[in-house]
């Protein structure tokens, strides 16, 4: 059995805005293993980032704010902790890295300092110590020549570089959990197969549990264990990678896998160039979502009783060793 | 050039290269230069979509935008319908713009969020001369309209009220306006989310059948440049290195470097493990590209004479075959 080392529970994050009442994440649910890699999915305005954000409790109050549900590390609520405690948790506990590495790094300081002064704060190390760690993970995560990258400045390096260093700072002081807020997604796809190898390699070195949030279903196909699949602030799907891939039962899983090409080759070896299928329509608006189950309108096989009450999660197949989860009315 | 009418060849470029001068020192001489596109030649045939893929600062939207002399070129020659147009005064230039057109990437950035729809589209017609009365350019907006897949209600409105998609196709049928025979795509999908993508996918692909225009298909979305194009060149650091039908290029890569960009795309498939090649390093800086093959600090194969002679596009010899051209010592 895979130990349990962060679940997410009934999380509901609001944006309270001029128009209204803004529920950017509605009533999700989740858990993330020890050196298993659970992917969040979807499209922009899912989600899918806020969720990420109100478990390291980054959500800017005002105007957002966590309404209700539960963040569970080792026992505790994090969404019940102090400032200061909660300080304790980033970065040691639970760290992140971003999509978009140039702007996470500070531009005026160098690279080495940056990732010192996360291990300084962290674990109370002197300079010297905590800049001959950083030489360590920047060994640990494949940057070339260590000792003297240390003294560089941000625009020295490239934008896979810059990821690497971001990685380097989000897991020197071994966290449990690593979210992963789209970070191959400004990054070319040589690239990206750099440092999704890495993270493979890395969960595997240290054992923890590994948050995905993309867009990009073939990442998550590749690099992911199990799958959450969001649509309008809500979970739609969930369930093994495997089980997701082969048998997807919401329209809205099944729309997102066709519309993308696939590189499939037919019986004689040509490669497939059907017309894609498209998902009509566009993500509605979350200040004004439809009655009833908020992926109807653009629902190909959209029923009555899809426009009266918004389906529940429920199990469809058990695959061993985690339930598929769908929300949706029809009998698949 | 008097028989490219006939080949079909709607578009010819010839060694064509785009130096960006770098200035320094004290009083801004020129020290250096970038060559973002270094010696590039290819056709493009009337009616096919022709797929151009590289990296990031691979030159592959230089290039985009120096055939149609958004940027001038530096040397070489462009030559559409047999004409040479990097010799064009701007005045021809821009009749000739009637007939080339260019979709951007950015949804965003490239509309005036100060423009109606109507005088967005009506822009064109208007510095073209088409449609002088009121009443005929009204028509041909809403007609417009109804070819991209938009309300014709839309044509009061302004870009901030249409989503990323909607204003895709804004794009689209601004630069269908003039009814152009070649349209340089650059990137248009890459902005826009999964679902959307396959939307203005499909319409490009209708309209191309419908209207029967020819597309330089710019991307780094190896997936949608496959599913789109008849022929796909790939770019590094400036240079074609591999040039081929769209099936044999993903079939049956020759080139060390197009093998490793095909491995590196994700495949929406958990049970599919591939042999993945991982390039060691990053793309080097054009400011100084290594000598010989420019591929060759990151190629698995390299050896000892790719670091002194350049490679030259050439043909496959394999008569029977589809033409396929690769620039590698070791092929």
């Amino acid at each position: 059995m895979d130990e349990k080392v962060l679940e997410v529970k009934n999380l509901c994050t609001s944006f309270f805005t001029e128009g209204g009442e803004v529920k950017a994440v509605d009533d999700v649910s989740f858990c993330a293993y020890a050196g298993k890699t659970l992917g969040i999915v979807g499209e922009s305005g899912c989600g899918k980032s806020v969720t990420s954000l109100s478990i390291m409790r980054l959500i800017p109050e005002p105007p957002g704010r966590i309404r209700s549900g539960q963040v569970l590390y080792q026992g505790r609520d994090l969404l019940t902790l102090g400032t200061s405690e909660m300080r304790a948790i980033r970065g040691n506990e639970i760290s992140m890295i971003f999509q978009e590495p140039m702007t996470s790094l500070n531009p005026v300081f160098t690279i080495g300092y940056q990732v010192s002064e996360a291990i300084r704060l962290h674990q109370g190390l002197s300079w010297k110590d905590a800049y001959s760690r950083s030489v360590e993970m920047f060994e640990l995560v494949g940057i070339p020549s260590p000792s003297k990258r240390v003294h560089e400045y941000p625009h020295q390096l490239s934008g896979g570089m810059r990821q690497r260093v971001m990685i380097a700072m989000a897991l020197s002081c071994d966290p449990k959990v690593l979210i992963a807020d789209e970070p191959t997604t400004a990054l070319d796809v040589t690239i990206q197969a750099q440092i999704l190898d890495l993270l493979r390699d890395l969960q595997q070195k240290v054992g923890m549990a590994l948050v995905l949030i993309t867009h990009d279903l073939g990442v998550v196909a590749e690099v992911c264990d199990e799958v959450v699949v969001m649509y309008a602030g809500r979970v739609v799907e969930q369930g093994g990678v495997r089980e997701i891939f082969k048998n997807p039962k919401m329209p809205y899983t099944r729309g997102l896998l066709r519309s993308t090409p696939t590189l499939a080759t037919d019986s004689i070896g040509h490669i497939r160039r059907d017309r894609l299928e498209t998902i009509p329509g566009i993500v509605p608006n979350l200040l004004s979502l439809p009655e009833g189950c908020r992926f109807q309108e653009r629902c190909s096989h959209v029923l009555d009783v899809c426009k009266g009450v918004e389906p529940e999660l429920r199990e469809v197949g058990e695959e061993a060793p985690r339930a598929h989860l769908i929300r949706c009315a029809r009998d698949i | 050039m008097t028989t490219v009418a006939d080949s079909g060849i709607i578009l010819s470029v010839r060694n064509l290269v785009k130096r960006y001068p770098i200035q320094g020192g004290l009083l801004s001489k020129e020290v250096g230069s970038v060559r973002a596109v270094s010696d590039v030649s290819f056709d493009i045939k009337k009616g096919e979509t022709f797929g151009l893929v590289g990296e990031s600062g691979c030159g592959k939207s230089t290039l985009g935008r120096t055939i149609l002399r958004l940027t001038e070129p530096s040397s070489g020659q462009i030559f559409f319908k047999g004409q040479d147009i990097t010799t064009l005064n701007p005045h021809d230039l821009r009749k000739l713009r009637r007939q080339m057109q260019i979709i951007f990437q950015d949804p965003y950035a490239s509309l005036n969020p100060r423009m109606t729809v109507e005088s967005i589209l009506g822009e064109p017609l208007t510095i073209h001369g088409i449609c002088n009365s009121k009443q005929e350019r009204r028509e041909r907006i809403l007609s417009l309209l109804d070819r991209c897949g938009l309300r014709r209600e839309s044509i009061s409105r302004y870009p901030h009220e249409f989503s990323g998609g909607q204003r895709q196709r804004i794009c689209i049928a601004r630069a269908l306006a003039v009814e152009p025979d070649f349209i340089v795509c650059d990137e248009p999908v890459s902005a826009l989310d999964v679902s959307i993508q396959a939307q203005i996918v499909n319409l490009m692909q209708d309209l191309q059948r419908d209207l029967g225009l020819t597309y330089l298909f710019i991307a780094h979305d190896l997936k949608v440049v496959q599913h789109i194009s008849t022929r796909v060149a790939v770019m590094y650091l400036g240079k074609i290195v591999e040039l081929a039908s769209s099936d044999d290029l993903y079939q049956n890569p020759k080139h060390p470097y197009t093998q490793a960009l095909l491995s590196a795309i994700p495949i929406p498939d958990p049970t599919r493990k591939r042999e993945r090649i991982i390039l060691k390093g990053d793309v080097p800086s054009p400011l100084q590209p290594p000598p010989g093959c420019y591929f060759h600090p990151r190629c698995p194969r390299s050896k000892e004479d790719c670091k002194i002679a350049s490679p030259r596009l050439e043909q496959q010899s394999d008569p029977s075959r589809e033409s396929h051209e690769v620039s590698c010592h070791y092929v």
